[in-house]
């Protein structure tokens, strides 16, 4: 069978898969700001923690987040990540984010967190 | 008549050993038990105010069934422990607030134990309230029957009102984990940094930008 010069393979299709075209947009609820503030994190590390909120999870969080029973009594999703402490380089921070879609469905919601601290993790 | 005091003090004790609180099913109490107690004189005061709650309904039946110049005594006196318990209640939700969140405790709380705690807040609310409601009406009563108001009603009246002023400032900005989530009071990351660090937005998002440029030049 031709194919018209229209048709193109699967494989050489360049369209984005659907979570890459969408353009997420991630809120903090008021409960996980208080949270991180209850950290008591250091500016540097506090401004770390906001980029990898900011830029890793819109990106593609269909790939990022995870269900995990271990965390927020297996509601929502899990974001995490572990970031050693850009001022003292033996302290390694693991966090954990709970996330829920919103209903517009472009919308992240972190609704809370979990912070460990640990040298050497 | 049998006034339920010492029986309803010492059953409900044995409940709230177990953590059993206003409102809870099996599996919500099952989910109190595993969690640390972070301020112990809570649990006692809300068993303290569960208590006098009985107290005061039977006090209320009692009046109802005989009106005798020695009962009415006996009530009119003891009507003034609905005052004591919401004068209390100021003083032992900050004194629970100061004993959670002083910096010298463990570093951060687990999702379960914070739950816990604002629902054994909830539950102290509730029940001093619940007295306080059962003093007020006892005074009614003592009203109609004598002519005149038991002393201490303003106090009583003040009292119930700072609570429900109270409580609603305490839970406006403290949502549950196990109840729905709004976004009204979410802010985006850069918003949320701002706050975080008591600075503006757009240093907020100089500050971001300065340090992926840090992170892009060198690569952990």
């Amino acid at each position: 069978m031709k194919h018209g010069k229209k048709w193109r393979p699967g494989a050489i299709n360049s369209m984005p898969n659907r979570s890459e075209r969408v353009q997420y947009k991630v809120q903090l609820d008021a409960l996980v700001r208080r949270q991180m503030t209850r950290w008591n994190l250091s500016d540097e590390l506090l401004i770390d923690v906001h980029i990898r909120l900011q830029d890793e999870l819109p990106r593609s969080p269909t790939t990022l987040l995870q269900q995990d029973p271990a965390w927020f009594d297996s509601e929502g999703m899990v974001f995490g990540f572990d970031l050693i402490d850009p001022v003292n380089r033996m302290l390694v921070h693991a966090f954990r984010f709970q996330v829920f879609y919103h209903v517009d469905e472009q919308t992240l919601l972190v609704a809370r967190g979990a912070h460990v601290a640990a040298e050497g993790l | 008549m049998h006034r339920p005091f010492f029986g309803s003090v010492l059953a409900l004790s044995g409940q709230l050993a177990c953590g059993m609180l206003i409102g809870e099913n099996s599996s919500e109490r099952e989910r109190m038990m595993t969690v640390a107690n972070p301020f112990p004189p809570l649990q006692a005061t809300i068993a303290q105010a569960e208590s006098w709650t009985a107290y005061l309904n039977a006090c209320q039946d009692e009046l109802r069934s005989q009106q005798d110049q020695n009962a009415i005594a006996s009530i009119e006196h003891t009507f003034g422990i609905g005052v004591q318990l919401g004068e209390l209640l100021p003083i032992t939700w900050r004194a629970a607030f100061h004993c959670l969140f002083r910096p010298s405790l463990a570093r951060w709380n687990s999702a379960k134990e914070f739950e816990a705690f604002r629902q054994q807040i909830r539950a102290l609310f509730y029940t001093v309230r619940e007295a306080m409601d059962g003093a007020r009406k006892i005074a009614a009563m003592l009203e109609a029957l004598t002519g005149r108001q038991p002393a201490g009603l303003d106090r009583l009246l003040k009292a119930i009102e700072q609570a429900r002023e109270l409580e609603e400032q305490v839970f406006r900005d403290w949502p549950s984990f196990v109840e729905p989530r709004l976004t009204a009071d979410s802010l985006p990351v850069d918003e949320a940094l701002a706050e975080a660090l008591d600075i503006t937005v757009d240093e907020a998002r100089q500050k971001m930008a300065a340090r992926r440029h840090q992170l892009n030049a060198k690569p952990e």
